[in-house]
């Protein structure tokens, strides 16, 4: 353990790197499918809910973590577990953010290049005059090695590479000079970008460029409620994993980003705030400007079903550019390039925070210098995230976006709770995370992070582990259990559509050695630490 | 637009920015 002194320049340039650490592509991409996918009005409420019950408790618990392990040397998770719950077992439970945060990069690193491929194009009209199906046909070919359809051989690989030397580079330039800088200027133009997207989307109205429909209602789709969705398990579990998605807990950013506060810092209050920010972002723009446009011109069937069908995170470059084209040459390009370019900040600031765990835990536990520790960061983003790009169309992008990117935060934050309100206890985890706080937040919430969430954490596991065929839950009563293909236990047995494959095996192997060499990496800090401590007693 | 709809979408549009410009108001402010 080493005391690098580094620091945030600013409380709102923390605030600021928190708010980018959580708005991310699934704010304006995955929070709106989501929707769509679970009866848009009736995903809503649930959503909500989880965000009080779920969101925020785990927020809290984060940077309560986070500024306790910082105050002790500790700016990663395993030995601030290890030191919170007084047992060896914790600092190898920590090492799950490893896997969460390096396995997420290795994907998110590929998705963000597509934004930046896509910016490259918009800019200089590659989409222009492109049908639908040509637009479609891009994406395609895009990720296929054998082929190109801009020209530029192997684009995809090339656009990984650079978007992941950007983010080492800027990781190498540290906290205030690097990962603030960005998050200063590239949030208050995210905002910007994305009110103007926002309000062009709404405007939309049925004739003009081609609008089928009004893009408010989209709108009225996402907002009309429906309140029997309350008794539907599936739209919770999709509520409560959007969350955690959109919050970016279960990771260890939070906790990382939080630990260089100062010790009498309020994190109360930069809590609250950051992910306000957030749930800003996300209900009012990310849940307006894909639904308003893609209804506008496609109509709410259209949508509905391309939803169905395609899903997933591509959908948007599958048929945004062709969408943007309608408003005209100029206007089509400035929105084109607003519209990738706010994606492109979105899923830049959350993957510089993916890679500062394994970051400060190098310089914390071996001594690295920041750049050393940035390239081998990198290094490890390069060998674990080549996969998704060579064999995306195997479905090795899905994979790791499943296991480390669902199921791993899911089990990682549920050990966060159980440690910070039952190992450490409650009472002190909520007096640590209040202790100089200038604002007050209800005493309601010691009690909700002590027995609500970590009920409905455990629950929602489980019932994600074995959930029914279809999502259907009256087999509870009707009898006739069949797993579902996207069910924890489903996906092991190789039940899904996809599960068959040498490419999503090798990608579960690949994350397996992931999860290996983080405990690997813990141990050997280990030894490290008890032979100096060793020698100091020797001397 | 549905009205029940207007209403639900307007009222949690207004309390999360509402919120979130108090929060971030009172972080300025905090020497």
């Amino acid at each position: 353990m080493t005391d690098h002194s580094e620091g945030w320049g600013s409380k709102i340039g923390l605030v600021l790197a928190m708010a980018g650490n959580a708005v991310g592509f699934g704010n304006f991409l995955r929070f709106p499918i989501q929707a769509i996918q679970n009866g848009g009005g009736a995903f809503i409420i649930p959503y909500l809910v989880c965000f009080v019950l779920l969101g925020l408790p785990l927020v809290f618990v984060e940077w309560t973590m986070g500024r306790w392990g910082g105050q002790r040397g500790h700016h990663s998770t395993p030995f601030a577990m290890e030191k919170m719950g007084k047992k060896k077992i914790w600092r190898y439970l920590g090492g799950f953010s490893f896997f969460t945060t390096i396995g997420i990069a290795s994907y998110y690193c590929y998705l963000e290049s597509w934004t930046i491929t896509y910016l490259y194009h918009s800019i200089i009209g590659t989409f222009r005059g492109m049908s639908q199906s040509e637009i479609t046909l891009f994406f395609n070919h895009y990720h296929d090695m054998s082929s190109t359809h801009s020209g530029i051989p192997y684009e995809n690989v090339i656009a990984f590479l650079f978007c992941l030397a950007l983010n080492v580079w800027i990781l190498t330039r540290g906290l205030k000079g690097g990962i603030e800088v960005v998050a200063k200027y590239g949030i208050p133009l995210l905002i910007i970008l994305g009110i103007f997207l926002a309000i062009r989307g709404v405007m939309i109205q049925p004739g003009e460029v081609g609008a089928v429909a009004y893009g408010y209602e989209g709108l009225n789709f996402l907002w009309t409620p429906q309140y029997d969705s309350l008794l539907n398990p599936k739209v919770w579990l999709a509520a409560a994993g959007q969350i955690f998605f959109t919050l970016s807990v279960g990771l260890g950013t939070v906790q990382c980003y939080a630990s260089y506060v100062r010790s009498n810092e309020d994190i109360a209050l930069k809590a609250v705030s950051t992910s306000f920010v957030n749930e800003s972002v996300e209900i009012v723009l990310g849940g307006t400007i894909l639904i308003s446009i893609a209804v506008g011109f496609f109509g709410i069937d259209a949508v509905r079903d391309l939803v169905a069908n395609e899903g997933g995170f591509g959908i948007a470059f599958q048929t945004m550019p062709f969408l943007f084209q309608k408003f005209g040459t100029v206007a089509g390009t400035f929105t084109s390039v607003a519209f990738f370019g706010l994606l492109f900040i979105a899923g830049i600031t959350s993957s510089l925070a993916m890679g500062s765990p394994l970051v400060s835990f190098l310089q914390d536990e071996f001594q690295f210098k920041k750049r050393n520790a940035s390239l081998i960061v990198g290094a490890a983003i390069l060998i674990f995230g080549l996969p998704t790009v060579l064999f995306f169309k195997e479905g090795v992008f899905d994979e790791y976006d499943y296991w480390a990117g669902t199921v791993g935060i899911f089990f990682f934050a549920t050990l966060q709770t159980i440690l910070f309100s039952w190992v450490y206890g409650a009472d002190r985890g909520w007096k640590e995370f209040n202790r100089a706080a200038e604002i007050k937040l209800p005493n309601i919430f010691k009690y909700i992070i002590k027995y609500i969430t970590p009920v409905m954490l455990i629950t929602i596991f489980i019932a994600a582990f074995i959930q029914p065929a279809g999502g259907d839950w009256s087999v509870i009563w009707k009898g006739g259990w069949e797993l579902d293909g996207s069910s924890v236990l489903g996906r092991m047995l190789g039940k899904g559509s996809r599960e068959t494959g040498i490419y999503t095996t090798l990608a579960r192997y690949f994350l397996l050695g992931l999860l290996t060499l983080s405990i690997l990496a813990i141990y050997i800090a280990s030894r490290r630490k008890e032979k100096s401590k060793n020698l100091k007693t020797r001397k | 637009m549905n009205t029940s709809a207007l209403i639900i979408m307007l009222t949690v549009w207004s309390l999360v920015t509402i919120l979130t410009i108090y929060f971030i108001a009172k972080l300025l402010k905090k020497k």
